[in-house]
């Protein structure tokens, strides 16, 4: 459940250009030159694939508008999930199903997930005091669970005020890369490869 | 409940905010001239920023006459020619939202309020209905959401989302019908479902001593148990939150022109009104006597 610009480190006025660079960039670092990606790559790479995706059809198509879809942008694959078929519903903007669904579910069955799936749908309403306190109870239930961590973070953030805080954040990142940057960056790649005995550039 | 959207002139260059005086003066210019002298004193800023949204996404240049105010002759005031649709339509959506303001008024208010406000019905129904015959879908949007306001607040425990609801859904609606095209109409009606309900949860706060004291519904009250501090922490990051919304879907909308004038309102604005009103109601808490 997370920022798909945050994924990409990309501010979001990046130009399509800028965005497909930066996509290019990450996707080297995750894979190996002979082609075997450990599962964290594998699945930091899906991450990668999904938030560029996401940020090209929100593009394509503003008529997702208002309706900002990084709340729906977590994997539907999940076989953990005893609630796949209202994940689906909820990726596919049917947010009066999801709910109808959701409300069905007996409380001894309601997990962190189900808290977690409800308090998406709120969102979705507006009725975002309740969406929080859903998600904060998600959270509670399972500490551990990077999503809805995430997303109660995420809530939180915005809660805070500053609404310039939430925009300007990543306008440094993945913006331009001086002739200085690089040449900082290889003196520094060259020191910490000598001192574990290789020697990155001869002449340094 | 008006007067909560205004911008924040510190943070406003001076040419911004010279536009924005001349279309405050513009909208008053317009509901005198289609709604007759008195309607003039209804002008808000909160109907000035429905103008700018309108004008905003449209294409077209005003241009900027001066003049002098109609009230004030030594005080000159700008008038902005081109945006007259936009100007007219907020005069219509005010002189309805008056005229449902004041029924509410006369059903719910104290004696004083009762009185003045059926004196002053008479002009509001005049003056909304020439504005129904313009703009018939505004009025079944805001007799809908007073009609669905007042069904809500007879159960006097319910949850802020649910007691917002009509507000929200309201704003969002008349937001909507200021844009054109379809992916605009979205992200308007976000930003106007946020900001409508921002709206009530500020009115809400502003008067929460007031209708405790007074007995009268404010969805703040089902937070009884929490300590003043608590409340306001509470009801700040639910209504930063909405604040936050609207600004990421105003980051979407393509504007032609006035970006900066509701952005200023978005961004600043808000959070400056909410601070102000934290600050009186502590002030007020300060002051009682021991």
């Amino acid at each position: 459940m997370t920022d798909p610009y945050e994924v990409l480190g990309v501010p979001r006025n990046v130009s399509e250009a800028e965005l497909k660079e930066a996509y290019r960039r990450l996707a080297q670092q995750y894979q190996s030159p002979d082609g075997n990606m450990s599962d964290d790559a594998i699945e930091k790479m899906k991450e990668i694939n999904d938030a560029y995706d996401q940020i090209i059809s929100q593009r394509r198509n503003p008529a997702g508008g208002g309706n900002d879809n990084y709340y729906a942008g977590y994997s539907p694959n999940n076989p953990a999930s005893e609630f796949s078929d209202i994940r689906s519903l909820i990726m596919s903007g049917k947010y009066e199903q999801a709910q109808t669904l959701l409300d069905g579910i007996p409380i001894d069955r309601r997990s962190a997930e189900w808290y977690y799936l409800n308090g998406s749908v709120l969102y979705r309403r507006g009725w975002f005091d309740q969406a929080y306190t859903n998600f904060a109870t998600a959270a509670r239930m399972e500490p551990s669970n990077r999503e809805y961590a995430s997303a109660l973070n995420e809530m939180e953030n915005k809660r805070s005020g500053n609404p310039y805080r939430t925009h300007n954040a990543p306008t440094n990142m993945g913006g331009g890369c001086t002739a200085c940057d690089i040449c900082q960056g290889l003196i520094c790649a060259d020191c910490c490869c000598e001192c574990l005995g290789g020697d990155l550039i001869r002449c340094c | 409940m008006f007067g909560y959207i205004k911008a924040y002139k510190p943070e406003m260059k001076v040419k911004e905010f010279e536009t924005y005086k001349t279309l405050y003066c513009s909208l008053c210019r317009e509901l005198g001239k289609a709604y007759g002298i008195f309607a003039r004193l209804t002008l808000n800023y909160d109907f000035v920023f429905l103008a700018i949204a309108a004008a905003g996404v449209n294409d077209g240049c005003p241009k900027y006459v001066n003049g002098r105010c109609a009230f004030n002759p030594l005080k000159k005031c700008g008038k902005a020619e081109g945006c007259e649709k936009e100007l007219s339509f907020a005069a219509g959506v005010a002189m309805i939202m008056l005229y449902y303001k004041l029924l509410d008024n006369i059903a719910d208010g104290n004696i004083f309020r009762k009185f003045g406000c059926t004196l002053v019905r008479p002009f509001a129904a005049r003056a909304r209905k020439k504005a129904m015959k313009k703009y018939p879908a505004v009025d079944e949007i805001i007799s809908d959401l007073m009609q669905k306001q007042s069904e809500i607040e007879k159960d006097g425990n319910i949850s802020v989302d649910l007691a917002a609801e009509p507000s929200s859904k309201g704003l969002s609606e008349i937001l909507k019908m200021a844009a054109d095209d379809e992916p605009t109409k979205n992200l308007y009606g976000h930003i106007g479902y946020c900001v409508g309900k921002w709206v009530y949860l500020v009115d809400a706060l502003d008067d929460y001593d007031k209708d405790c004291k007074n007995g009268n519904f404010n969805p703040l009250k089902s937070k009884k148990d929490m300590s003043r501090e608590q409340l306001e922490e509470w009801v700040l990051g639910i209504m930063n939150f909405c604040i936050c919304e609207a600004c990421d879907a105003f980051e979407k909308v393509q504007f032609k022109k006035f970006r900066p004038l509701l952005e200023n309102v978005l961004y600043m604005g808000l959070p400056h009104v909410q601070e102000d009103i934290i600050k009186k109601e502590r002030k007020k808490a300060n002051d009682r006597p021991l």
